[in-house]
């Protein structure tokens, strides 16, 4: 799969405050022989899907993108959009999804925005997870892991937007796997445990930050107590949330890109407390 | 045969509330039901009966809809569509859950954080 | 108000619903002081510069809402208008020295902005035609040099505040990017530093004195006798 170019969605979190995740993904990507071309211009995705039958207006953010993507997609001569971000994944696949299925929502939507090209639906919305496994295979990455990884425990945290609702699941929602097989193809061990489709509790750290305080802290524990020494994301959300639990020498949580790049060997793309994570966890065995 | 909050509840999301036998799986499922004051299958019991008062408990606004209900529900029924829908009957009314001014910690979270807040406790 | 001139086409226009006849050519702002009003408020510069004058209007059997600038926009046939001298919101108070440059510092002054839904009214109502809706963008994402270029010839008229679903206060923001862009994220004028060094040094201290005791007389002989390139 030499010199596959894909264009991607980023989302506003991975362009500041979660820059780590966008350098860890691109960089992988690039070593495994894909190229992700961000989209030209793009907005904030929106982030809640709402689920009011009669609702437009929340569902406009995210077909802009989706138009885009078309705009895009016909200079590739590729209709897939790569997002990297779990909730920009839900976001944009459930709009799709609801601009397909109802015709009459569509007409509404692209008569309001009059100053963009109609959406003709035939975006198809994908996870970087997605592309590592169907893309690229296992096969492929286990070639490039030149570090021995089997020290690193680490439990794979699905959060809720990658599996629910069924209709735009990337797994099973109930026993996914795709997170564990990678975890495996890159050498390390990976700890699966029951809280791994838990949700983090999302935006209620602003609404109550003791309730996300709260589950991170279960979360980690179970993840503790099953064996794990460190917990692996796709979401900056999640990855936000695990990491306010208070609990003392709780394991960190960092995003899968970032574990894969540091056994591929690319170490300038981490940061240094990421580092610092993992030489923490091979000296202390 | 929906008056009232059922048939509010039907119009925004085609949801028939009098399927749901009251099993409680869903709120065995819920992560957040400790912090709640009405556990999910509680509302759904409160809107079968019109009960107005379940638009002012805290579950509507901490539902997170990481749709774990959902997925498990014997019946199809779709609990976390249906808190969100009187959460949203709630923001068309015009009210705020949250002061987005005095957020503790803006400058750390992620930007996800405070737009899912925006959208889902602000009109 | 005094006789038509001869062969001037005159248009109908609906002042705040009252039809006046106005001469064809004249700007909104010039049609309304014809037809007896006076401006106190909602006008400064009368070219396009200072943003007072915002104008909203609709015209015959059109539904779209139309925006301007009523000292540059010209009245047409069948304009139903309005102005909105002042779009409500209180200037936050904030020290530019203690800021960081960056779209979270704007987000934690402006939490609104997260509200935005791109809706892109903003961008439609914008009178100077720049993207508005791509500048509170770049906002959300941090991206500050973006919205630095792509609100640089904002007026601050208040049209795309006004029209906002997410209440967002578009001009304030924009101040504020503008202000920590140019003072942390653009390149410094090495030769304006310099310059201010010199003066404080005391360079030019000798001539401005010269200068500042000169009759008007001196001053007009030192300004024609100047050199000037050929």
């Amino acid at each position: 799969m030499n010199g596959l170019k894909l264009m991607y969605f980023p989302g506003c979190a991975l362009k500041s405050t979660a820059e780590d995740y966008e350098k860890t993904a691109i960089a992988v990507a690039e070593k495994l022989g894909v190229e992700l071309l961000e989209l030209e211009r793009w907005n904030c995705c929106g982030v809640v899907f709402n689920v009011a039958a009669d609702a437009v207006m929340h569902h406009i953010a995210a077909v802009r993108d989706l138009i885009r993507a078309q705009e895009m997609g016909r200079k590739l001569n590729d209709n897939r959009l790569v997002t990297i971000c779990s909730m920009c994944y839900s976001t944009l696949k459930r709009v799709n999804q609801i601009v397909k299925d109802d015709p009459e929502k569509l007409r509404n939507i692209n008569e309001f925005m009059d100053e963009e090209e109609d959406y003709e639906g035939n975006i198809e919305v994908i996870h970087l997870l997605q592309v590592f496994k169907d893309l690229v295979g296992y096969d492929k990455i286990k070639e490039k892991v030149s570090r021995r990884m089997e020290k690193i425990k680490a439990a794979p945290f699905y959060g809720c937007a990658l599996l629910r609702p069924k209709e735009v699941s990337i797994d099973d929602p109930e026993d996914p796997k795709i997170m564990e097989e990678l975890i495996e193809a890159l050498g390390a061990e990976a700890v699966k445990f029951p809280y791994e489709i838990k949700c983090c509790s999302s935006y209620n750290v602003i609404y109550d930050r003791k309730i996300t305080e709260e589950t991170a802290a279960e979360i980690q524990r179970a993840a503790e107590r099953w064996g794990a020494n460190i917990i692996v994301t796709t979401c900056p959300l999640c990855h936000y949330n695990l990491n306010t639990s208070k609990r003392k020498n709780g394991i960190p949580t960092i995003y899968f890109t970032e574990l894969m790049a540091y056994a591929f060997g690319l170490e300038e793309t981490l940061s240094p407390e990421t580092l610092k994570i993992f030489n923490k966890i091979l000296e202390e065995i | 045969m929906f008056r009232g909050l059922s048939q509010k509840v039907y119009d925004l999301t085609g949801i028939n509330v009098y399927l749901c036998h009251q099993c409680g799986i869903c709120s065995g499922s819920c992560p957040l039901v400790k912090s709640m004051d009405i556990p999910p299958n509680m509302v759904v019991r409160m809107v079968q009966m019109d009960m107005n008062e379940v638009l002012n408990s805290k579950t509507i606004w901490i539902c997170a809809s990481c749709f774990n209900c959902t997925v498990r529900c014997p019946r199809n029924i779709d609990p976390a569509r249906i808190i969100n829908a009187l959460r949203i009957i709630k923001q068309r009314e015009g009210v705020y859950a949250v002061d987005l001014r005095k957020i503790e910690k803006l400058e750390e979270l992620p930007q996800i954080a405070l737009i899912a807040a925006s959208r889902k406790l602000t009109g | 108000m005094g006789e038509h001139v001869k062969n001037v086409k005159m248009v109908k226009i609906y002042i705040m619903g009252k039809e006046y006849e106005v001469p064809e050519g004249l700007t909104i702002m010039k049609a309304m002081e014809y037809a007896g009003y006076r401006f106190i408020r909602g006008i400064g510069c009368r070219g396009g510069f200072c943003g007072a004058c915002s104008t909203i209007y609709r015209m015959k059997n059109d539904y779209r809402l139309y925006t301007g600038l009523a000292c540059q926009t010209t009245v047409q046939d069948g304009m139903y208008l309005v102005q909105i001298p002042f779009t409500p919101a209180e200037k936050p108070k904030y020290n530019v020295d203690e800021l960081k440059p960056t779209g979270t510092t704007i987000l934690s002054i402006f939490p609104e902005i997260a509200r935005c839904v791109a809706c892109n009214a903003c961008t439609k109502a914008c009178p100077q035609n720049l993207q508005v809706m791509d500048a509170i963008q770049a906002i959300k994402r941090g991206d500050l040099a973006k919205a630095a270029e792509l609100c640089f010839d904002c007026i601050s008229c208040g049209l795309c505040t006004i029209r906002c679903p997410a209440e967002i206060i578009h001009y304030h923001a924009f101040q504020l990017v503008r202000r920590l862009y140019g003072k942390y994220i653009a390149k410094k004028a090495k030769h304006l530093e310099e310059r201010v060094k010199e003066i404080l040094q005391g360079k030019y201290d000798e001539e401005l004195e010269k200068l500042a005791k000169m009759t008007i007389d001196e001053w007009k002989k030192l300004y024609e006798e100047r050199d000037i390139e050929k």
